[in-house]
C-alpha cells in the first residue's frame, strides 16, 4: 500500500468502514509513514467537526406537530374553492401586518414589487428588522401538547395570552382535519358558529394528512392572529400554504372569529 | 428505543412514534437541506414537505432499520423540487429576514460551516449526506444515482477544499498577527 492508495481509503478508515485486511493494511502504512500520519489527523479533526456541524442547526420550526392526524379519504376539495370569500381580505390585511407588526416570516410572503421610493422604505425595515433580530429571544414552550420553540419577536403579548390563542388556534386546526363541525363551532365566536353551520364544507379539510407549525402571533387593537404554516396531503402537491386565525377574548380564554388561507 | 421500533409503531399509525422519529432526525435532515439549497427557509418548507410525505408513506419503508437513508431520499428529493421552482423565480429584491434556524454550535464551527457553503453543488451536497445525515457511501450512491467510486472521489476532493480554505484562513490570521 504506497500513499496514493493511503489518500483513498483514509476517509472510509476513518469511519470504520474497511474490511478487516485493508484496515490493518491502512493501520500498517501510518504506523512507518509521519506524511500519512499528518494526513490522518487532520482528516479525522475534519470529519468529526463536520459531523457535529450536521446537529448544530436547530429549526425555528418544530415539526413534531399537534396536528399531526390521519383520517379516512373523504371528499376531495380544492383549496382556491372553499377560500375565495376571504382571499380579498386577506390580501390587504397581510400588508397591514407586515407593515405595523413588522412580522419577519409574514413580510416573505407578501409579494412586494419595489419601485424605487420602496426599497428604501424596505432598507429601514430591514433596519429595524436586524435590531429585532439581535433582540430575539428563543426558547421552547409546550403548546398543545408538543414542545415548540417559541420565538419573541415583539414583546408585547401577554405570556398567558400567547399560549391561550395558540392553543385554540390548533385545537381548531385539529377540529378542522377531524371534520368535527360540532368541535368547530364550540370553539368559534357566535358569528362564525353561524357561518359554519351555514357552509361546513368550507370549514373542514378532511381526507388528509397534516402537519401544521405555528409561524407568528400577534395582536391588533385586541385581536388576535395565529399565522399557521401548513402541509396537507388534501392537496398533495405544493402542499403548502398558511392559515391565518383570528381570535377573540372570551373571559379568560379566546374565541376562534375567522379563518383566512393564504399561499 | 431505537429508529427501527419508532417506525414499527409508526407504521401502526402511532403519531407520537413518528412524532419522536421527527424530533430525533430533524437537525441534521434540516442541516442536510440548508447545505443542499442555500436558503435556510426553502430547507424548513422542504422537510417540512418531507415529513408529511414520510409520515403519508411510511407503511411502505419495508426494511425499517433503513429509515435514515429513505428518510434522507424524501429529503433530497424535495430539495430538488425546491431547485427548480426556485430557478424559475426572477428575483426582483431580496427582502432581508431572519434564517430559519439558530446556530447552536461553537462559534468556531462557523467558518467550518463558511467553508462547506462556498463548496460547489456536488461537493456540498456529498459532505451533507455523508456527515449532516451520517449515511454510508452505498447510500449516498443509491440516492444520487451515481456510482459509489464517484461518491468517494467526491468526498475526498470536497475534504481536500474544505481543509485548503479552512488553512487560508488560519495562514491569513497568521499573517495578520
Amino acid at each position: 500500500m504506497n500513499c496514493r492508495d493511503i489518500d483513498e481509503l483514509l476517509e472510509s478508515y476513518i469511519r470504520g468502514e474497511l474490511d478487516d485486511t485493508t484496515a490493518s493494511g491502512v493501520a500498517d502504512h501510518l504506523e512507518t509513514c509521519a506524511r500519512c500520519r499528518v494526513a490522518y489527523e487532520d482528516t479525522r479533526v475534519l470529519v468529526g467537526e463536520l459531523i457535529d456541524l450536521g446537529d448544530a442547526f436547530q429549526p425555528a420550526r418544530a415539526w413534531s406537530a399537534p396536528a399531526l392526524a390521519r383520517h379516512a379519504a373523504r371528499e376531495r376539495r380544492t383549496a382556491q374553492h372553499r377560500w375565495v370569500a376571504v382571499a380579498a381580505t386577506f390580501a390587504a390585511l397581510s400588508l397591514v401586518s407586515a407593515t405595523l407588526l413588522a412580522v419577519p416570516a409574514l413580510a416573505r410572503q407578501v409579494k412586494i414589487l419595489p419601485v424605487a421610493r420602496e426599497i428604501a422604505a424596505l432598507e429601514r425595515d430591514a433596519e429595524q428588522l436586524s435590531d429585532q433580530v439581535e433582540e430575539l429571544e428563543t426558547r421552547l414552550a409546550e403548546i398543545g401538547g408538543s414542545e415548540m420553540v417559541l420565538v419573541e419577536t415583539e414583546p408585547v403579548l401577554d405570556e398567558a395570552d400567547n399560549r391561550a390563542a395558540q392553543e385554540r388556534a390548533m385545537e381548531f386546526v385539529r377540529a378542522m382535519y377531524a371534520g368535527d363541525v360540532g368541535a368547530l363551532q364550540a370553539l368559534a365566536t357566535g358569528d362564525l358558529a353561524a357561518r359554519i353551520a351555514d357552509r361546513p364544507a368550507d370549514y373542514l379539510r378532511t381526507g388528509g394528512v397534516v402537519f401544521a407549525q405555528i409561524n407568528n402571533i400577534s395582536e391588533m387593537e385586541g385581536a388576535y392572529w395565529v399565522f399557521i404554516r401548513m402541509s396537507d396531503t388534501v392537496e398533495f402537491t405544493d402542499s403548502q400554504f398558511q392559515l391565518n386565525i383570528s381570535l377573540e377574548r372570551d373571559g379568560d380564554g379566546f374565541l376562534v372569529s375567522a379563518v383566512e388561507m393564504d399561499a | 428505543m431505537d429508529d427501527a421500533m419508532l417506525v414499527r409503531s409508526a407504521q401502526k399509525g402511532d403519531e407520537r412514534a413518528f412524532a419522536a422519529l421527527v424530533r430525533r432526525n430533524e437537525r441534521r435532515l434540516y442541516a442536510t437541506a440548508y447545505s443542499i439549497l442555500g436558503s435556510s427557509w426553502d430547507a424548513s418548507d422542504a422537510c417540512q414537505d418531507a415529513f408529511l410525505e414520510a409520515w403519508a408513506k411510511i407503511g411502505t419503508l419495508r426494511d425499517p432499520s433503513s429509515f435514515r437513508p429513505w428518510m434522507v431520499r424524501i429529503v433530497v428529493n424535495k430539495c430538488h423540487t425546491a431547485h427548480r421552482k426556485t430557478r424559475r423565480l426572477v428575483v426582483v429584491e431580496a427582502v432581508p429576514e431572519r434564517e430559519a434556524h439558530e446556530f447552536i454550535g461553537p462559534e468556531s464551527a462557523l467558518d467550518l460551516a463558511e467553508a462547506v457553503r462556498l463548496l460547489d453543488e456536488n461537493h456540498r451536497t456529498v459532505i451533507a449526506l455523508r456527515y449532516f445525515s451520517d449515511l454510508r457511501i452505498d447510500d449516498i450512491a443509491g440516492i444520487l444515482g451515481v456510482p459509489s467510486g464517484t461518491v468517494k472521489s467526491r468526498i475526498n476532493r470536497a475534504l481536500g477544499r474544505l481543509k485548503d480554505s479552512l488553512g487560508a484562513e488560519s495562514t491569513e490570521v497568521h499573517d495578520e498577527l
